[in-house]
């Protein structure tokens, strides 16, 4: 297994996938803190109780719900992709790496490259709000926490993302999934976590440890049960999956 | 003579389609075994099943002497190099980047990777992306990569296709030249030409069903070619109730064997018909394969 990471990583250059997730980080962390700016906003700066970190967290969780889904798919997808399009299960399976294996070494090298990116996205987001002027003292909790869901939601959609390009080999649908996700994503924090709780995508809104109590946020505990179970249903459908993936004939 | 391949009752069946058919293979040690057969006659479904990639509807299969199952399957590999179908190699990587996924693979030094590259003159290529290169490139790259891994079996499938004549030549030396040392070599196509001047033995596939294994030799022994008799009087001839059909010289017979032509001569000579000359027409491979494969079926 070790050995199929590391083919994975050699595969992964000229795949863009660096440059891909820097933009996106980019994109979110510009995206998130862009309110910051505005002026009305600036006066909440000094106020712990407008707190203007809560805030910034809203706005954060909105544009990583819209932006991961897509990351995952895309990352996922082109990583994937060239198995189809190079006769790479073939190849891989007659050195005795069968497409299971390769698809759980591609989860591994993806969700390395993802692991340094999504700190470094929660890093910016604080960093420009620092920048921006924000002097109430930061809870570093709920940031370490939200990064840490956010991390784990979305190695559990490149699992379900790279599963789905190995089975289905136009990509348009991978992708085309991915971005339906997007907009469940958004729709859900939008609406109840019951509903939120059902679609998959909904998850990226019941990871945000921060919720409305009349007009005011409030930080809450996340409902840990229903994002274990998640996690782990998603860990046993890609492991039947990929298992079964061995199986297909090509 | 050891075989390097056996298959004894290998069968494949697709939903209602039997794409193999209790196919009796087997491949002597150190020889190119031709494996031909018109297109959708079963020689990759075949070399598929034999690479483990696909199971088998029944029958066995013995590689190199073990017999196929998961766990001899995963021992035999680093021994045998394939291509089957397409060449294998990604696009967006560089001819020397593939072959650096082929050595990590199988743990094989830097100088098997620079030797098999050598052998299919990839050598000046290897910088390029690999999404630039010609179809005949991709090809030999295809070929390197199962060559890196010096195979004590060789299976390619259509390793000619899309190669120019010179490189055809030059893959036909490769594969008689690797037979000389040891390395057995099963290689597919549809085209006998092709395949006649490498290889020593020969296996013909049709709808799925064997219907040759031998040599060259013994192929021309089954299929009888034409029995030509000139004669001024053909008239007479086809009067004698012979089936045969007129040709300008005389008359022309399908199928028929020494005993046979003898019988027919006495019957003409018996009958007054006079007669010239009796031969056999030259036949070309081609024609022996259309003889066995069924006109028509084959591209
Ligand atoms: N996965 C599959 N599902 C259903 N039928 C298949 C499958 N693979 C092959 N077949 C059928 O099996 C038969 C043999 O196919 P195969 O690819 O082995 O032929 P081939 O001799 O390699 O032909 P060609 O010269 O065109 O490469 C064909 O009729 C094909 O349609
Ligand atoms: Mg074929």
């Amino acid at each position: 297994m070790r050995r199929a990471i590391r083919l994975e990583f050699r595969k992964i250059r000229r795949l863009r996938t660096f440059l891909i997730t820097a933009i996106l980080v980019l994109a979110v962390a510009g995206l998130s803190s862009f309110s910051l700016f505005a002026g009305s906003t600036k006066e909440s700066f000094t106020d712990p109780d407008a707190m203007p970190w809560a805030d910034l967290m809203v706005t954060y969780t909105l544009m990583a719900a819209m932006t991961s889904p897509i990351l995952a798919a895309v990352l996922a997808s082109r990583q994937t992709d060239i198995e189809h399009s190079g006769t790479g299960w073939t190849l891989a399976s007659t050195a005795g790496y069968s497409p299971g294996v390769l698809c759980r070494a591609k989860l591994v090298a993806l969700s390395t490259v993802l692991l340094p990116a999504v700190i470094v996205q929660t890093l910016l987001v604080i960093g420009i709000g620092l920048f921006a002027g924000i002097r109430v003292p930061l809870d570093p909790g709920p940031w370490v926490l939200y990064t840490g869901l956010l991390l784990l939601i979305d190695v559990a959609f490149l699992a379900l993302h790279i599963w789905l390009a190995a089975v289905v080999e136009n990509q348009l649908v991978s992708v085309g999934v991915g971005v339906l996700g997007a907009f469940l994503g958004v729709f859900t924090l939008l609406t109840s976590t019951a509903v939120a709780r059902l679609i998959p995508w909904g998850y990226y809104a019941m990871i945000s440890p921060i919720g409305q109590q009349g007009d005011r946020l409030v930080y809450l505990t996340p409902p840990f049960g229903w994002i274990a179970g998640f996690l782990i249903l998603v860990g046993i459908v890609f492991a039947v999956a990929t298992r079964r993936l061995d199986r297909i004939e090509r | 003579m050891t075989s390097v391949i056996t298959t004894r009752g290998l069968t494949k069946q697709f939903k209602t389609h039997t794409a193999v058919d209790s196919l009796n293979l087997d491949v002597p040690q150190g020889h190119v075994y031709g494996f031909l057969g018109p297109n959708g006659s079963g020689k990759s479904t075949t070399m598929k099943m034999i690479l483990g990639l696909t199971q088998p509807t029944s029958g066995d299969i013995k590689v190199l002497g073990e017999p196929l199952t998961r766990a001899s399957r995963t021992k035999l590999l680093p021994s045998i190099g394939s291509m089957i179908e397409a060449p294998p190699g990604y696009g967006h990587l560089t001819g020397r980047e593939n072959m650096r996924i082929v050595q990590d693979m199988l743990d094989l030094s830097t100088p098997q990777i620079d030797h098999a590259l050598a052998t299919v003159r990839l050598t000046e290529q290897q910088h390029k992306l690999v999404r630039n290169y010609s179809l005949g490139m991709k090809q030999r790259l295809g070929i390197a990569m199962a060559l890196a891994r010096d195979p004590a079996l060789l299976i390619l499938d259509e390793p000619t296709n899309g190669l120019d004549p010179a490189g055809i030549e030059e893959i036909r030396m490769l594969l008689v030249d690797l037979a000389g040392r040891g390395i057995t070599v099963m290689v597919s196509s549809h085209l006998l030409d092709e395949i006649d001047k490498m290889a020593s033995v020969l296996g013909i596939l049709s709808s799925g069903k064997m219907i040759f294994q031998g040599s060259r030799d013994q192929l021309f022994e089954q299929s009888v070619p034409d029995l030509i008799i000139e004669t001024s009087d053909p008239h007479a001839a086809l009067a004698q109730g012979l089936t045969a059909t007129r040709v300008p010289e005389g008359i022309r017979m399908s199928g028929i064997d020494k005993d046979q032509t003898a019988k027919v001569i006495y019957q003409l000579a018996v009958a007054g018909v006079p007669i010239y000359e009796v031969r056999r027409v030259a036949q070309s491979l081609e024609d022996v394969f259309m003889d066995l494969t069924g006109r028509g079926g084959l591209l």
